[in-house]
């Protein structure tokens, strides 16, 4: 009598009140980006499919917390909706991944969003309290928002002047490989000044040759630092007047670029773009971010050569001067109270690395990103570095090279009906000796996806998702 | 390496001379760097392995309580709350009737106590749950010390950190550490640095106090005129000494703490006291005609003394963010003595030492 009293009574509260979800339920907007072809897309959709296999195969997620201690109740794909972003198309790519023969998903041009509603019972004290009382799981509406990295590389321009920017990005066009793909561009500014009469046509032309410009340097020698950054990916904004500008060639000594020449007409139009294209940016999107991970393409720039890595490198330190708000600087301006709490750097395709050489890869980009192993007191974001693949698409093996046996790994490549096998070299755990760098190797083999089923059961093998996510999100699933 | 005279003369071996080291030449064959992909003949998609079943760390399960002990402590709760909010109002009632001033007086005092009831509450648990999260964190880091990924030791460490008092010493050791650790060091190593850097400091300050409640014992007891008077100081010499110890290390020692602190203390210090009771027995039994003989206060001053310094040392090992090591471990004897002989440090305001000394006890 007594106990059915109890049980009833603890029925009674607990559905009047469901104080977990009240204590423990909260919304995480977690933020994927990177620079092009660092895997973002496959990020998101393994992530995706992991979160909704976790409850079936949670062997595939041990180090997130929630599924290693087994307090992951379900996990499941909250309905789209319709004033939000556009959905991220993740049906889609896990098919196209899952067919035979398989590919990889489209790229990222745009911003979309998936909402991943996690129930979970919570740990710790309160966790402990909560289920004393009879309260049920809570929930963590996790926000998956995906966008281009590029759109990072805007956040200097704030700062900088139409002639600062001019100056500095064409001596960066003059120089190295981009000289090659700048050529047509170089020849157009130095038949078209500055102070020449203001044209609509010359200004249009001028920014097509410089587009062309920055699509060479990005398709054909895999350059990231390419501003602006909505040139390459310009989203949902389409082609408007105001981004039909490009660097011109001022003098250092000009005061002011005079009214109604062709550098007025670029200026005006830098000024719009910066007033309606990135502060927009920051000030609608970028605030609401509260998690982040950046990927990175640490081998492919470490392949590339030198000049890539360095021009990564680049492309890193201006991602990262949006995460460096405890400075005061522009960033907390456009941020005001939001604060991001934590970022992770990742080196994507650590699949393509054999086990002995991975950590060398997260060494590595933590060596570009300069950031220290532990960081604690710092009033920026919270930083840390890994290395993984969202998708283990090879083996290890062993090759004989020049009577040598090395680690490799070996794959199917797309297009192809054989394996190949890839050594990779030696993956630095710091940035290679200006005489230390090798003959730029661009040929990184693409390899299919592995086999993977279709239905959220069995998850995607994959390496260190699982430690990312817990960093990320962990603390919101105790 | 070659010399470039191989036969040096016996007479020449001690004089100035330059040795050659050959380099060695760089075959492109013998350093296979480059990378490069290797056509196979094999055929098949890659078939990901099952992932290996890892059993989960199972947490130690609380202690749980049947639902009609739940139900008794909910009521003893819900009936205490009443009583004391029954009583408040009829207080409060009383004195509105008695007068409108006096009962918004007598409200604000009932909101004042109440407020400041729960921050005291607020303060109190916090308190406590810091310190068992120290003793969380010392258990994890006593298990990751030998079975976690680098990656995987971070988050203690950062809990570790977060709890060190944040003068200007402990963030000098702090920032010291960051620089210092790096992502391929191995859990041991970043624990081990971290217990060198940031906790080592932190221990002498604690052993600084072990020997002035050690000194204070010593003192006490060789003027006491009464045993209760000794027994008296040395519980009040004890409570100050674990408080500060745990101060020492960046807790917050708060009664509910301190509670927690001494219930602790009276069990590990009970482990001790059975050993010691049987080698003081032993002692007696073999050489109790002597022991009579020198049986002076001082011997007894001593005794003190040595009791208080290894309640001094336990306590430190519960309020050490990071256990001890075996050869961490400090002994009664440096404690005590050691110490004393020791070049003292310059003292800060507070009575703590503003350098590090060597450690070489």
């Amino acid at each position: 009598m007594f106990e059915r009293v109890g049980a009833n009574f603890s029925e009674w509260f607990s559905g009047a009140l469901d104080l977990a979800e009240f204590a423990k339920g909260s919304t995480v907007s977690l933020a994927v980006t990177g620079l092009s072809r660092a895997g973002k897309t496959v990020f998101m959709t393994s992530l995706v499919h992991n979160l909704l296999s976790a409850l079936h195969q949670p062997y595939r997620m041990p180090f997130l917390k929630v599924v290693g201690e087994g307090r992951l109740a379900a996990a499941r794909l909250a309905v789209a909706k319709s004033d939000g972003l556009a959905r991220f198309p993740y049906r889609r790519n896990i098919a196209r991944m899952a067919a035979s023969p398989a590919n990889w998903p489209a790229r990222t041009t745009d911003i979309s969003e998936i909402e991943v509603d996690i129930r979970f019972v919570p740990a710790g004290p309160l966790g402990a309290m909560l289920r004393w009382i009879g309260s049920g799981p809570a929930t963590l509406k996790l926000k998956i928002i995906d966008y281009p990295g590029e759109w990072l590389l805007d956040l200097p321009l704030l700062d900088q002047s139409y002639a600062d920017w001019s100056r500095a990005t064409l001596q960066l066009s003059k120089s190295g490989m981009r000289a090659g793909t700048a050529r047509d561009f170089l020849a157009f500014l130095a038949d078209h000044r500055h102070a020449e009469p203001a044209s609509e046509e010359d200004a249009r032309r001028a920014h097509e040759l410089y587009l062309q410009h920055l699509r060479a340097a990005r398709d054909e020698h895999g350059l990231n630092f390419l501003q602006p950054g909505r040139f390459l990916d310009p989203g949902p904004l389409g082609e408007n007047s105001y981004m039909w500008f490009a660097p011109l060639d001022i003098p250092d000594n000009l005061e002011r670029i005079a009214d109604g020449t062709l550098a007025a007409v670029m200026e005006r139009r830098f000024e719009a773009y910066k007033t309606e294209v990135v502060t927009p940016f920051y000030s609608q999107h970028f605030r609401n971010y509260s998690r982040q991970v950046v990927l990175v393409d640490v081998l492919g720039a470490l392949l590339a050569g030198r000049e890539v890595f360095e021009d990564t490198r680049n492309a890193i330190d201006a991602i990262m001067e949006s995460f460096r708000y405890g400075h005061s600087g522009i960033i907390s301006r456009l941020l005001q109270s939001a604060r991001i709490e934590k970022v992770l750097f990742a080196a994507t395709k650590a699949d393509h690395v054999p086990e002995v050489q991975r950590d060398h890869l997260a060494a590595l980009l933590r060596n570009m990103v300069a950031i220290p192993a532990l960081d604690v007191s710092s009033s920026n974001a919270m930083f840390d570095v890994a290395a993984l693949a969202s998708v283990i698409s090879t083996e290890e093996d062993t090759q004989e090279i020049d009577g040598h046996r090395v680690q490799v790994v070996v794959g199917k490549p797309v297009g192809s009906s054989t394996r190949a096998k890839f050594f990779v070299g030696n993956v630095p755990a710091r940035p290679p000796r200006p005489e230390a760098w090798g003959k730029p190797f661009l040929n990184i083999p693409v390899f299919e996806p592995p086999v993977i089923d279709v239905s959220p059961i069995d998850g995607i093998p994959h390496i260190n998702l699982d430690l990312a996510l817990e960093y990320l999100i962990g603390d919101q699933l105790r | 390496m070659t010399n470039r005279d191989s036969r040096i003369r016996p007479d020449e071996t001690l004089r100035p001379q330059v040795v050659v080291v050959e380099t060695p030449e760089m075959h492109a064959g013998i350093e296979p760097s480059a990378p490069r992909i290797i056509a196979t003949r094999q055929k098949g998609r890659i078939v990901p392995a099952a992932p290996v079943e890892i059993q989960p760390a199972v947490p130690s399960r609380p202690r749980r309580y049947s639902l009609p002990v739940k139900l008794a402590l909910t009521g003893l709760a819900v009936a205490f709350c009443g009583w004391l909010g029954v009583d408040l109002y009829l207080w409060i009632a009383s004195a509105f009737e008695y007068s409108e001033g006096l009962g918004w007086a007598a409200t604000a005092a009932a909101a004042a106590g109440i407020s400041a009831a729960i921050a005291i509450i607020v303060h109190e648990a916090r308190s406590y749950l810091a310190l068992k999260n120290v003793e969380i964190n010392q258990q994890r880091l006593a298990m990751q010390r030998e079975n976690t990924r680098a990656s995987d030791v971070h988050e203690t460490i950062r809990d570790v950190i977060k709890e060190i008092p944040t003068d200007r010493e402990g963030t000098t050791a702090i920032e010291a550490f960051q620089r210092k650790v790096q992502r391929h060091h191995s859990p041991a190593q970043q624990i081990e640095l971290l217990s060198e850097t940031v906790i080592t400091p932190l221990d002498r300050r604690a052993e600084a106090i072990v020997r002035r409640a050690s000194a204070r014992a010593f003192g006490i007891t060789a003027i006491s005129p009464a045993a209760a008077i000794d027994v008296l100081f040395f519980i009040a010499c004890s409570i100050r000494m674990v408080r500060e110890i745990a101060a020492c290390y960046g807790h917050r020692p708060t009664a509910l703490a301190t509670a927690h602190l001494l219930r602790r203390l009276v069990v590990e210090a009970g482990k001790l006291g059975a050993v010691d009771f049987a080698g003081v027995a032993l002692t007696q039994h073999i050489g109790g005609a002597v022991l009579e003989r020198v049986a002076t206060s001082a011997a007894e001053s001593m005794y003190a003394a040595q009791r208080m310094a290894r309640l001094g040392l336990v306590t430190m090992g519960m309020c050490r963010p990071i256990p001890f090591r075996r050869d961490e471990l400090p002994g009664i004897f440096s404690s005590l003595i050691g110490n004393l002989l020791a070049q003292r440090p310059e003292t800060g305001k507070n009575g703590e030492p503003t350098s590090i000394p060597d450690r070489r006890d």
